[in-house]
């Protein structure tokens, strides 16, 4: 398990990341969100001791990253697709990472196998496309066979084969009990593959939960209703101090649950034509939690 | 720290542009060290039959000038590649300890200089053996205590100007800082020389060149042999701190 306590980082008068307290569980995939500079990539930098904090601690069970004997075998990390050397093929760099870390050379062949790299194992990484380069950083992570797995956007460069690989992975990962945390701008991958999302904005704690309660918790969740005498429903909604707004032949309810409305349009003899319960999807919670909190807005280009 | 070594010299294996520095390295000391020695009628005035056998090894040892240079270089490359976004990133998830990494770093760079120094004595000797014995001019005995310290004294600078190119990489994180840091320990006291007696009196014997020469030529050091290691050792300690203190404090 990793702790965040008030993890804090400041670079001069900016605060990248500040008094952060997350705790990463294990058995699951968590998805890292936040606006561009919001401290993403920081935070990950700092929980394997890249970046140091301003104050505040990272604990990976009970200890510091660095005070782990094999540290690979604890955390594996992609931040950066690029290798040790353009210059390396995909095999030569594995080797080396595993002679440093001190892992056994089965390893190589299986994660090049795991990876789908095993075909091109011989080519130089400088002839990689950034999928394949994405895929040999999943490689370099997973090395270790390690309880945590940390990944800075894995899904860039990836074509659909890959995306769904990944996911995949991740998935396998946390039923194996490893927790996975994944950063990415793709909305919608880590809406497939999370359990939980974070979300941080100007690196402060802006949402930590499972995506199920930030749904029912989303002002973007709303029943959608229409009836037969509209205008009597939208009265008797309003004194049970439901927020409406009309949508279409129907209306947008939000502070009422969808089985307390059809019990009130039943108690007022109202006819429903139709009761949908709308979640919104993460893109719309992520515009919803990060509304003001984003650090670099295009002049003359709206965020909403 | 044997882990971190081995993964260090697989890096020289498994790039061709590595091996093929290294070997250039070892070709043009020994091609340098040559020419100072057949182009004595030139440089000295007198020919080549005309030195005596430990003035035949000391001008083609001259030749590990031209190593020592080659391998700062090498050693800024080196360092600093693994400096570089992406695999610093997972150089120091596997060495999270950057004490550990810099000395890791420092002794592959400490092997290494030490191996390419001894193949290169070795071949200096033979060829110098090969030449001596081709104009009749008597052998050469490698345990004979003055050539041996010579060859000591060869080693270490090699070894010295190595470890101030890898400090000065971690300090200014740049292969051209590191580079041109140990450059300019070299040559600064050719520089300083220039200037009138009272000056360069002073700041001379900070600098490690007399070190070296004291190391190399123990006759000429007056007995300053432990002034000379004192030299070397504090320069060495104090970059190396400065290097470690800036790298362990760097946010990547």
């Amino acid at each position: 398990m990793i702790k965040t306590e008030n993890l804090t980082k400041k670079f001069g008068d900016k605060t990248a990341v500040d008094r952060l307290n997350l705790t990463l569980q294990p058995g699951a995939v968590t998805g890292f969100l936040g606006p561009n500079g919001s401290g993403k990539s920081t935070t990950m930098k700092m929980i394997i001791s890249l970046v140091q904090p301003t104050h505040g601690k990272v604990i990976i069970d009970g200890k510091k990253y660095s005070d782990f004997r094999e540290p690979v075998k604890k955390i594996g990390t992609l931040i950066d697709p690029s290798t040790l050397d353009k210059n390396f093929t995909a095999e030569q760099h594995l080797s080396i990472i595993a002679t440093a870390a001190g892992i056994e050379k089965s390893r190589i062949e299986e994660m090049l196998d795991v990876t789908g790299l095993q075909s091109v194992k011989n080519k130089k990484v400088k002839s990689y496309s950034l999928g394949m380069k994405q895929r040999l950083g999943v490689a370099t992570a997973l090395i270790g066979n390690p309880d945590t797995i940390i990944l800075d956007e894995p899904f860039n460069g990836l074509d659909i084969d890959g995306i769904k690989w990944l996911r995949k992975l991740f998935r396998q990962l946390a039923d194996h009990g490893k927790a996975v945390i994944v950063s990415s701008h793709l909305m919608r991958e880590i809406e497939a593959v999370a359990d939980r999302v974070v979300i941080i904005g100007q690196g402060k704690l802006l949402a930590d939960m499972t995506m199920g309660e930030m749904n029912e918790k989303s002002l973007s969740s709303y029943v959608y209703v229409e009836a037969n005498d509209i205008a009597k429903f939208k009265n008797v909604l309003q004194k049970k101090h439901a927020l409406i707004k009309p949508h279409n032949a129907g209306l947008k309810v939000r502070n009422l649950e969808a089985s307390e409305i059809g019990r009130l349009a039943h108690d007022h003899q109202i006819i429903l034509f139709q009761l949908t319960k709308v979640n919104p999807s993460l893109e719309d919670l992520f515009t919803e939690i990060t509304d003001g909190k984003v650090e670099y807005v295009a002049k003359g280009v709206k965020t909403k | 720290m044997k882990n971190l070594i081995k993964a260090d010299f697989k890096k020289i294996f498994y790039l061709p542009g590595n091996r093929s520095f290294l070997i250039s390295t070892i070709c043009l000391s020994i091609l340098l060290g040559m020419i100072f020695l057949f182009t004595t009628n030139v440089t000295q005035g007198r020919a080549l039959i005309e030195l005596s056998s430990m003035e035949v090894i000391d001008i083609t040892l001259l030749g590990m000038d031209v190593a020592a240079i080659m391998l700062l270089i090498f050693t800024a490359n080196f360092v600093k590649k693994d400096l570089t976004s992406g695999a610093v990133h997972t150089n120091l998830a596997i060495t999270p300890v950057r004490g550990n990494y810099f000395l890791s770093k420092v002794s592959f760079i400490s092997i290494l200089a030490i191996l390419l120094s001894i193949v290169l004595i070795l071949l200096f000797f033979a060829i110098d053996q090969l030449v001596l014995s081709m104009n009749g001019m008597g052998g050469l005995s490698i345990f004979a205590l003055n050539i041996f310290t010579k060859i000591v004294g060869s080693i270490v600078m090699v070894l010295f100007y190595s470890l101030l190119s890898a400090s000065g990489t971690f300090y200014l994180q740049s292969a051209f800082g590191g580079a041109a840091f140990a450059l300019s320990v070299m040559f600064l006291p050719a520089l300083i020389k220039m200037f009138p007696a009272d000056i360069s009196d002073i700041l001379l014997p900070i600098f490690p060149e007399d070190a070296l020469s004291a190391l190399i030529d123990v006759h000429s050091a007056d007995g300053s042999l432990l002034r000379a290691i004192l030299v070397l050792l504090l320069w060495i300690i104090v970059s190396s701190l400065i290097g470690q203190w800036k790298f362990k404090k760097m946010d990547y």
